[in-house]
């Protein structure tokens, strides 16, 4: 009896160390002497370990062991890297094409160089500042997350976050010729409204102590929509913020991922023009693309901003204020450029004009309780040609924003046309009535008169 | 002047009449009708009634058949074959809303004209058969307004359907089978437009026509019930009006009337008024959320909002079932009131028989007005 | 005396004969319009044919046409190997109205920059989902669209 129990007992013993992964002495001491926040608890988390990693891949040394200084002592154990050797310690795997072809095939290998041509990888590796960001800034270190996934670091709706977390702060960014108002900016954009949700600006704010409008902020605390300063920034806001749209674009989309620079003059509209590229292409081909290069004026932004992008405005163009033109242009600076800002100003204003008494007239029918189906998909296209007028003013070609508005006059105008057709109909069917309600109360006479003389 | 027997035999109309005469001889035909009365007392007022809910029924066949030949049942092709009726088709609109507002007057006069008949207990004999051939063809009144009100296919009528047919479900033994039956599947989907389209149009108007031919037959062969006043009255304080051509002049002005009220809500209320209701609006989305008020039409307002009285469990019956066999059990009894009511054929008022009467009535008025009130 | 009375009875025949014969009229009036079927034909719901032709289409500088399918728009373009090919025109991103690119052999739409290959899979820039891909048949000259079944 005593044999069978011992051989238990060993087994019971020994079988965990049998049974276990070459570094579970790691994660066994190291829980011991960490907090929840410690490594070996977070890891678990990472995709790394979820790849069948573990502390040994990286770190080096030998996870059968039990002793801290008999594992420093093994071949090839690297330990904590340094700020400045993180790039390295991370590109080691992530920069050899072979290796990553076996585990994940997906993934670039270039990102080691990039760093390198950005602002932040010649800081660290020419001016040896251990300040800037390195690959753990970004994407943590022991629980980086797939991209993909809501809770990593850099999922989009996180990474104003992330790059907020050195570029929002005053005091760790001083020193640095830099301004540190871009996540405020940008959080209250069409952009950063686009992604980011409620909770992440709520989150945010708090965290990086955000100066926000107060529009904006009575929308994130929940408060009364009467109290608004500005209600149409108000609805603006509120309609934006829960649309969560992962399309639109964070700092890594403009600025880039590892290669993270700000846009050259030139080039800044190269990136807005990756999706604006109607928009981008018009403006090369107008008078201004010229203009600005020489001015070294940068091409989107001047107009734009390059954080703070709000919604446009057809207040924007124009001869006068609250125009942006008389910003450079003046009545005689020896371009067209204040009449032409006229000539589409007046188009598109003249457009909306007609838009809106064509819409009167389409209500009109609808509250009659006519159907108003085909006129509703009618005005559609004066909405388009409203957007495209819209966008063709980046040609700043009076000719091409007035033909276009014109186009979708007469679109409106045919609109308004069916509209009160619609109502005269409603019209018609009480004067129809009319009549028949005649022909019959006659005929009722009559034999109210005949039964009368039967009687 | 034409009067029964004494007819000019020139002119068009009387050619026509030597015409006929020879070949079938319908002269004794127009004899008989030319000696029926109607009688004349402070509640005659109330025989019309039956003429304008015949007269309805006629506008429902007319305009029915000229709807049909827009409307394309099924689940792609119904709402659009409406939409596109009422907004394209030349007086599309006026055809469909006059179908739908007769259809509701017509359940309405024919609900007045049944609690008419039943309060001066013209059901008793020998008229019983008049009587439940008229309750028969409430039934499918009844039937033709649910059936109908499914098959634009709006979201409307998708709900309202879903929720009746799903109470068919109730019934002991064979509610399933009936609602899959109903449904033609599961789910109200477009099987259930094809086969709510035949019951609409082909069966129910066969059956109805049926019932509605004998009802008239015993009708005219019968005459118009007289007040229970008059059974023990001397024949000479008696007054009557010839059917033929006084009591037609009136009911023709009186239908004439009526379709000039149909045309009134026609134009003004094309979308019906209060609880008669039945805009267009959007197609059916099986997949969309539930409105958050699904109302049933309001002639099925007191029988929704009476089952939604009823508690959980009545003893060891489930609410819903309990509220279904009362119903039925009420159903048939109303039906076979005559056989129970013995007084009123010796000229006797029934006094409990009024009672139960002016119970339903209550029910069912206080019943429906909750309804509305309480959504 | 019976003079007064004559004209009076013709009087009122005149009245009921009229008044008979116009509310018969304002019947039969709606009711014979209502049967006459209007120019629209049959609501176009799953199925239509185009109101031009593929040369309308080969001649347009974009190779394609746009048309109202129902309560939408549609596109038809003609790729570069001949053949037609249909699709809804309105952006899953935020509604644009897309366009054919047949430099680019793709459909484009140009307020975001989104890109759909031609059987309306959406390859790049923010569009979430692909564009609804019809059936096109084509019956002599005439081009018939139809709603994918199942």
């Amino acid at each position: 009896m005593r044999i069978p129990l011992l051989f238990l007992f060993l087994v019971l013993a020994a079988g965990p160390g049998l049974l276990s992964a070459a570094d579970d002495n790691c994660r066994t001491c190291h829980r011991d002497y960490e907090d929840e926040d410690g490594p070996s608890h977070k890891f678990v988390r990472d995709v790394h370990s979820l790849k069948g990693l573990g502390c040994v891949d990286c770190h080096g040394g030998d996870g059968s062991l039990g002793d801290m200084d008999e594992v420093r002592r093994v071949e090839g154990y690297r330990g904590v890297p340094t700020a400045g050797e993180v790039p390295r310690f991370c590109a080691r795997c992530h920069s050899d094409p072979a290796y990553m072809h076996e585990h994940n095939p997906s993934l670039p290998t270039d990102q080691l160089a990039k760093y390198g041509t950005s602002v932040h990888g010649r800081r660290l590796l020419e001016s040896k500042d251990t300040r800037v960001a390195t690959c753990i800034s970004c994407h943590t270190v022991h629980e980086i997350g797939d991209a993909k996934m809501p809770h990593s670091s850099t999922y989009p709706q996180n990474i104003p976050g992330t790059c907020g977390k050195c570029h929002a702060d005053p005091e760790y960014m001083a020193g640095y010729d830099l301004s540190t108002a871009q996540v405020e900016d940008y959080v209250q954009s069409v952009h950063g409204m686009a992604l980011m949700s409620m909770e992440t600006v709520r989150g945010l704010a708090r965290e990086l102590d955000l100066a926000l409008g107060d529009d904006f902020k009575l929308v994130l605390t929940g408060g009364d929509p009467a109290s608004a300063g500005d209600s149409a920034r108000y609805f603006e806001v509120l309609g934006y913020l829960e649309r969560k749209e992962l399309g639109a674009p964070a700092c890594n989309d403009c600025h880039g991922n590892h290669g993270a620079a700000p846009p050259g003059v030139v080039s800044l509209s190269a990136v807005c023009g990756n999706c604006h590229a109607l928009e981008s292409e018009m403006f090369d081909r107008s008078p201004h693309k010229v203009a600005f290069d020489e001015n070294d004026l940068p091409e989107c932004e001047t107009c734009h901003s390059n954080h703070l992008v709000m919604k446009p405005s057809d207040a924007m163009v124009g001869p006068t204020e609250p125009g942006l033109c008389v910003d450079c242009h003046d009545i005689d600076d020896g371009t067209r450029g204040l009449a032409v800002a006229d000539s589409m100003l007046t188009a598109i204003l003249n457009l909306l004009s007609v838009r809106r008494e064509a819409q009167a007239s389409l209500e009109d029918a609808v509250t009659r309780g006519m159907m108003t189906t085909d006129e509703e998909l009618r005005i559609k296209d004066v909405d388009q040609a409203l957007i495209q007028a819209r966008t063709l003013v980046h040609s700043f070609s009076a000719d091409e924003v007035t033909s276009r508005a014109l186009a979708g006059v007469q679109v409106a105008d045919t609109v308004k046309l069916n509209s009160l057709a619609l109502v005269d109909e409603y019209y018609y069917r009480r004067y129809g009535l009319a009549v028949a309600t005649l022909f019959i109360t006659i005929l009722a006479v009559g034999l109210y008169f005949r039964i009368r003389r039967l009687d | 002047m034409a009067t029964g027997a004494g007819r000019q035999n020139d002119g068009a109309a009387g050619r026509a009449f030597q015409w006929l005469d020879d070949r079938f001889q319908i002269g004794g035909l127009l004899e008989y009708f030319g000696h029926k009365v109607v009688p004349v007392h402070s509640h005659s007022m109330f025989y019309y009634l039956g003429g304008v809910s015949l007269f309805l029924f006629m506008v429902q066949v007319v305009t029915g058949i000229l709807l049909l030949m827009y409307y394309r049942p099924g689940a792609d092709s119904a709402y659009e074959s409406v939409r596109f009726i009422v907004s394209e088709v030349k007086f599309g609109w006026l055809i469909r809303s006059v179908h739908a507002w007769s259809a509701n007057l017509m359940i309405l006069a024919v609900f007045v004209h049944m609690f008419t008949v039943f309060f001066t207990h013209a059901y008793r004999k020998p008229r019983e058969l008049s009587w439940i051939t008229g309750i028969v063809m409430l039934g499918l009144a009844l039937a033709f307004g649910f059936s109908g009100y499914l098959l634009p296919w709006n979201e409307l009528a998708f709900f309202a359907t879903r929720v009746g047919t799903g109470m068919a479900g109730a019934i002991p033994v064979i509610g399933k089978e009936l609602l899959v039956v109903l449904r033609g599947g599961e789910e109200v989907t477009g099987a259930t437009i094809g086969r709510f389209f035949g019951l609409h149009v082909a069966i129910l108007p066969g059956i109805f026509t049926v019932f509605l031919a004998g009802h008239l037959v015993a009708i005219q062969r019968q005459g118009m019930s007289e007040p229970l006043s008059w059974q023990n009255m001397p024949p000479s304080e008696k007054r009557y009006m010839k059917f033929f051509p006084h009591f037609i002049y009136r009911d023709l002005l009186l239908w004439l009337i009526v379709l000039n009220v149909l045309a009134l809500m026609a134009v003004f209320f094309p979308d019906g008024i209060g609880a008669m209701h039945w805009p267009l609006g959007t197609k059916a989305d099986p997949f969309a959320p539930a409105p958050p008020v699904i109302r049933p039409e309001w002639y099925f307002m007191f029988a929704f909002q009476a089952l939604k009285f009823l508690p959980a469990h009545v003893w060891f019956v489930e609410g819903e079932l309990f509220g279904v066999i009362v119903f039925t059990v009420g159903g048939l009894v109303w039906t076979v009131i005559p056989f129970f009511d013995r007084k009123s054929v010796h000229g006797e008022k029934p006094r409990f028989i009024v009672l139960i009467g002016a119970l339903v009535l209550a029910f069912v008025v206080v019943m429906t007005v909750l309804g509305y009130i309480l959504e | 005396m019976a003079e007064r009375e004559s004209s009076r009875r013709n009087f009122l025949n005149a009245i009921l004969s009229g008044g008979t014969l116009a509310t018969l009229g304002a019947i039969a009036y709606p009711v014979l319009r209502f049967i006459k079927p209007p120019e629209s034909g049959e609501p176009n719901v799953n199925q239509m044919k185009l109101p031009f032709k593929r040369a309308d289409i080969e001649a347009e500088p974009s190779r394609a046409k746009t048309f109202k399918f129902g309560r939408n728009l549609g596109l038809i373009l003609v790729t570069e190997a001949g053949k037609l090919k249909a699709l809804a025109a309105t952006c899953t991103h935020l509604d644009c109205t897309v366009q054919h690119r047949p430099d680019l052999g793709i459909v484009w739409c140009s307020c975001h920059n989104g890109r759909y290959d031609l059987d309306g899979k959406n390859i790049s820039g923010p569009p979430p989902r692909p564009l609804e891909q019809y059936v096109v048949n084509e019956v002599g000259e005439d081009i018939f669209i139809a709603r994918e079944v199942g």
